[in-house]
């Protein structure tokens, strides 16, 4: 089951990062595409404190990234799937990272869609690999890899 | 192997995203223009046009004049600039890239208009663009789109005039109708030059072509004179779709009165050109208006509204103007008068924009 949801996980986040480039490419091909985003933006800027929002997510981010670098410290005896999850997850955090702190509306229209893409990916991964590293799939794969 | 796959697909996603985001129409003006430029003089070498001479206030004119200005046969020939109008910067703009008339430098509309209601900019922004595309109040200004129902040269058209430029033209039936007299297109890019002095007037330099939502709310209660047009499709008029992808309400301005849509083809002829003042006469006297009243033409942002206004501008009518912000800046104040269905028949609803239903957005 675990190694179901596994792999549903990878899709998932695979399929967010090619819907943030879908996204982003018809925000800039498509006239109303473009108009019903900056609509939106206006309409988030407006309700919603997204500033803080912003910081929000990045202080979630650091601190699943913290605790999956943990658990992957603890870990004995160290494996290479799992230092590759880290270093997925890594990407996955700087991404996010630096499209919330080095874009904004102005550079990219999308910027907000592309911000909830990429930290949704982000968190996916990192939950993905905490589970991981804390047992159920490691096992598994492990179990597998032996037999 | 397959996590490693995954990951540098990823990242490679994400960098392409990050820097595809970063081009602007400024990466795209510092193309060089050597195509452009080799392909410009075999075309020219072989056309040499002439064509009658137009008034200044004429609008819509023919490719053969267009050329003949190129060939450098009209007075006009000293001193114009021919934009490429469309929406998106240059590198998006794939119409540009597949080829533009000898010279064209590519007018990305978001110049020219804020994006919080789709309006005209300031004076102070406009200008800025005049200046930063080397027109002048006293440049003659050719605009023109990929067809006749496009109606982004018109948009810029009237915007140039608003600023104070005397002399402005739309190619009447766009691109299509120049190929098709067989002119040919040059590719390449043609980066902008900037103007070498002042635009030469206070811009705006006609502040009245444009109402705003303010004075069009008084004039509709206060002004029996007053026709507020819209020029919309019927199914927007009738409050069916607001015609949007980003508008969730479909409804009409209180008072409005049907002058027909531009993006069917009812503003075309046959041939692409488009039609006069009498077609313009006729919409307007099926609601019992007439360019003896005071118009004012809209639409949803601004766009296809400037068509009729610019009929009217080349035939000498002087009482119309365009209400900018249209049905999209009227729906966002929930206290306006709406009017829902035909207002000549008896079944028409008013209502106010709050009570409308925000589910008439048209599909993507």
């Amino acid at each position: 089951m675990n190694r179901i949801w596994n792999k549903a996980a990878i899709i998932l986040e695979v399929l967010l990062y090619a819907g943030a480039y879908i996204f982003q490419y018809f925000t800039r091909k498509k006239m109303g595409m473009a108009r019903f985003v900056i609509y939106k933006n206006h309409g988030w800027e407006n309700q919603y404190p997204l500033s803080a929002i912003k910081y929000g997510i990045l202080i979630v981010l650091a601190a699943l990234f913290l605790i999956e670098v943990i658990l992957y410290v603890r870990q004995k005896p160290k494996r290479i799937h799992n230092g590759i999850q880290l270093l997925v997850s890594a990407a996955a955090v700087s991404v996010c990272a630096s499209w919330i702190m080095t874009q904004s509306t102005s550079s990219a229209r999308a910027y907000y869609f592309l911000a909830l893409f990429f930290a949704a990916a982000a968190v996916i991964q990192l939950l993905r690999a905490c589970l991981s590293f804390s047992g159920g799939h490691a096992d598994q794969v492990s179990k597998k890899e032996i037999s | 192997m397959r996590k490693t796959a995954y990951l540098l697909l990823c990242l490679t996603m994400a960098g392409t995203l990050l820097t595809g985001c970063g081009s602007t129409a400024s990466s795209s003006a510092s193309k060089s223009a050597a195509s452009a430029a080799s392909t410009s003089s075999s075309a020219k070498a072989a056309s040499s046009v002439k064509a009658d001479e137009v008034d200044t206030t004429k609008v819509y004119v023919s490719p053969d004049w267009v050329q003949s200005v190129i060939d450098g046969n009209q007075k006009e020939s000293s001193n114009y600039v021919i934009l490429e109008c469309a929406w998106g910067t240059e590198d998006d703009d794939t119409d540009y890239g597949k080829g533009h008339i000898t010279g064209a430098v590519h007018m990305n509309t978001d110049n020219i208009e804020e994006d919080q209601y789709w309006n005209v900019r300031t004076g102070a922004e406009i200008e800025k663009v005049m200046a930063n595309f080397g027109i002048t109040k006293d440049t003659t200004v050719i605009c023109y789109s990929d067809s006749a129902t496009n109606s982004a040269d018109d948009r810029v058209a009237f915007v140039c005039l608003w600023a104070g430029v005397a002399n402005v033209k739309c190619l009447d039936g766009g691109l299509a109708a120049y190929t098709k007299a067989g002119y040919t297109l040059e590719t390449g890019s043609n980066p902008a030059k900037a103007a070498t002095s002042s635009f030469g007037t206070t811009v705006p330099a006609h502040p009245e072509y444009i109402l705003s939502i303010d004075t069009v709310k008084d004039k509709l209660q206060n002004d029996s004179n007053f026709k507020l047009v819209s020029i919309r499709s019927k199914d927007e008029f009738l409050g069916k779709t607001s015609g949007y992808s980003y508008i969730d309400k479909a409804g009409e301005p209180k008072g409005a009165i049907w002058g027909h849509d531009t993006d069917d083809g009812s503003y075309a002829n046959a041939d692409g050109t488009t039609v006069g003042l009498k077609t313009l006469e006729g919409y307007l006297a099926e609601s019992g208006a007439s360019t003896s009243n005071e118009l004012a033409f809209y639409c949803g942002t601004g766009w296809r509204a400037t068509i009729p206004f610019l009929i009217c501008y080349e035939n000498g009518v002087k009482n119309m103007a365009v209400y900018d912000g249209g049905w999209f800046q009227w729906q966002m104040n929930d206290e306006l008068p709406v009017q829902i269905g035909d207002p000549a028949s008896s079944d028409c609803v008013y209502t106010t924009v709050g009570q409308l239903s925000a589910d008439k957005a048209k599909a993507k």
